[in-house]
């Protein structure tokens, strides 16, 4: 494999295993965290927006059974 | 010309009528000097080698801490929302604002940084030095300390975000002051960083009042 | 050209064609980012100074840069937004500082850690590490002063002027950083940047690395901008129809 005898020597990285693997890990972690966390965000607005939306159409139904309501009892 | 003599005479006849405004940050870079002895021991030879340090980030904390009653209480009273609608140059009178301000809290630093540069155990030959630095270095942090306070007047807790804000931009000026002290104890010569202090005070001196006006119309708006 | 700007202030605009582009964006990062990775971590040979603990430099040495590159790249757009009150340059400065901030994050550590067993310790005030240090505290700055502001407006123009101020300070900052270190402890006996003088077998796949962490830069600040626009924007018809779509994906998902 490349420059490695084999994976697990690939894995021991000739010794420096703890410093090269514990920098990459911090790697995929800022990668992770940069594209899950305006993914999440948007996740979070969308559903705001949804709710808004339900709450504004529900006040909307409410309107108009109250004006059949009013309407009813004047006939 | 005339306006901005007026402005001097009436921002130092402010500050001598609120005395507590100027001596309270004085008084802390005394007894914050004073704690380092009582925490690192007063060995002599070690304190020699802190002396020039200590007494500059202590200033620089010092000058940091004066800034809030630089344009707070214009602020507040609403004459700060009249200087920037007035008609006249705002770059001379802020400039001339600032430069009251360090003149009540900058150069009183100064004048006592030898005393206890010495009781630091500072080697004569570095008190001048000392001096020069600060004389140039404050004038900087004072200026830029003005920018920070600029953005911040108008909010309601502001004293920790503005040493968040301003203290790694008084980096270079901590790095080139201390570095004038210690070029003096070791026999170099001071000329050359003396000089990039002074681009640099020429520099704040130019740019930092646009800042600052840019700041204070975002703050009063 | 300056049409080009023009229209690339438009939020409409850059919702959409940023839209258009970002599938090929990820494509060719993950490209990028895959053969430089498996290339720099299995096949490049050993340095002959450092053993493998030299690969942590294509990592370290690119996100460095591009976190600088994000500090110029916000005051580029502060400048903008103060002076031709564009207001998605004000958006994309917003999405520069927690981008910014990570990759100084992400410098500090892979060089701390390379440093543990070059140094014998994981920190040591190397000019690189110091002024990295400082850029992260700036970059803080930005996002404190931000938060601190209710109105989005002002908080946009306050860190517009303040990213202007440090923009200034940061060749400073470089500068007396280099010095201090130069007069205070002598050359650093082994930098990272030695890994200049390389071979190419070593210095290539450092390039796709970086033109790959690049691309990964472009797509975190353009997701950012994206959900920015939808926020700052609602209001207007052609956000509406685009939340309106995505609702729908949502509610039939739900």
């Amino acid at each position: 494999m490349g420059s490695f005898d084999s994976f697990s020597d690939f894995l021991s990285m000739g010794g420096y295993a703890a410093y090269v693997w514990s920098a990459y890990a911090f790697f995929v972690l800022v990668l992770v965290f940069n594209i899950l966390q305006p993914v999440l965000s948007r996740k979070k607005y969308l559903k705001q927006q949804l709710r808004r939306e339900q709450v504004q159409q529900e006040r909307v139904q409410a309107q108009q059974n109250r004006k059949e309501m009013t309407n009813g009892s004047a006939t | 010309m005339n306006l901005v003599k007026a402005t001097l005479r009436r921002e130092l006849l402010i500050a001598l009528r609120s005395p507590g405004d100027i001596i309270n940050p004085l008084m802390f870079f005394v007894i914050a000097v004073s704690l380092f002895p009582l925490g690192v021991g007063a060995d002599q030879l070690f304190l020699k080698e802190i002396a020039a340090g200590v007494i500059w980030v202590t200033a620089l904390l010092a000058v940091m801490l004066s800034m809030d009653s630089l344009f707070r209480s214009d602020y507040e009273d609403g004459s700060l929302e009249q200087l920037l609608l007035s008609p006249q140059p705002l770059y001379f009178i802020i400039l001339a604002k600032v430069g009251s301000h360090w003149l009540v809290s900058g150069l009183p630093l100064v004048i006592l940084a030898p005393v206890f540069a010495s009781m630091l155990a500072l080697p004569g030959e570095g008190l001048f030095p000392l001096i020069a630095s600060l004389l140039i270095g404050t004038p900087i942090l004072t200026l830029l300390g003005a920018v920070g306070m600029a953005l911040t007047v108008g909010l309601s807790r502001s004293g920790l975000l503005l040493a968040v804000l301003i203290l790694p931009l008084y980096v270079p000026v901590l790095v080139f002051g201390t570095g004038v002290i210690d070029s003096a104890l070791n026999s170099l010569g001071i000329a050359g960083l003396l000089a990039l202090l002074g681009a640099m005070l020429v520099l704040a001196i130019s740019l930092a009042p646009l800042a600052i006006i840019a700041a204070l119309r975002i703050s009063v708006s | 050209m300056w049409q080009w700007l023009y229209k690339l202030s438009s939020p409409k605009w850059f919702y959409t064609i940023s839209g258009q582009l970002m599938p090929w964006l990820v494509a060719l990062t993950t490209f990028l980012l895959g053969i430089g990775l498996i290339w720099g971590l299995a096949f490049t040979p050993p340095d002959y100074q450092m053993g493998e603990n030299y690969r942590i430099a294509y990592i370290h040495v690119p996100a460095a840069s591009i976190a600088m590159g994000c500090y110029y790249m916000m005051a580029i757009m502060a400048a903008a937004f103060l002076i031709w009150r564009i207001k998605m340059a004000d958006m994309v400065a917003k999405a520069c500082a927690p981008v910014g901030m990570t990759f100084t994050a992400l410098a500090l550590f892979t060089g701390s850690v390379w440093g543990i067993p070059t140094w014998g310790t994981w920190w040591i005030w190397d000019a690189r590490l110091t002024s990295t240090l400082i850029m992260m505290f700036l970059f803080i700055g930005v996002m404190a002063l931000r938060s601190a502001y209710d109105s989005e407006t002002a908080g946009g123009k306050a860190c517009a002027v303040l990213s202007l101020v440090g923009v200034v300070n940061v060749p400073i900052i470089k500068y007396s950083v280099e010095w201090w270190n130069t007069l205070h402890q002598g050359a650093s006996s082994l930098s990272l940047s030695n890994t200049a003088a390389n071979p190419p077998e070593i210095w290539v796949p450092a390039i796709f690395v970086g033109f790959g962490l690049f691309g990964f830069y472009l797509i975190a600040i353009i997701l950012r901008t994206r959900n920015e626009i939808l926020i700052r924007e609602r209001k207007a018809d052609w956000v509406g129809e685009v939340l309106g779509a995505a609702l729908a994906i949502n509610k039939g998902k739900a």
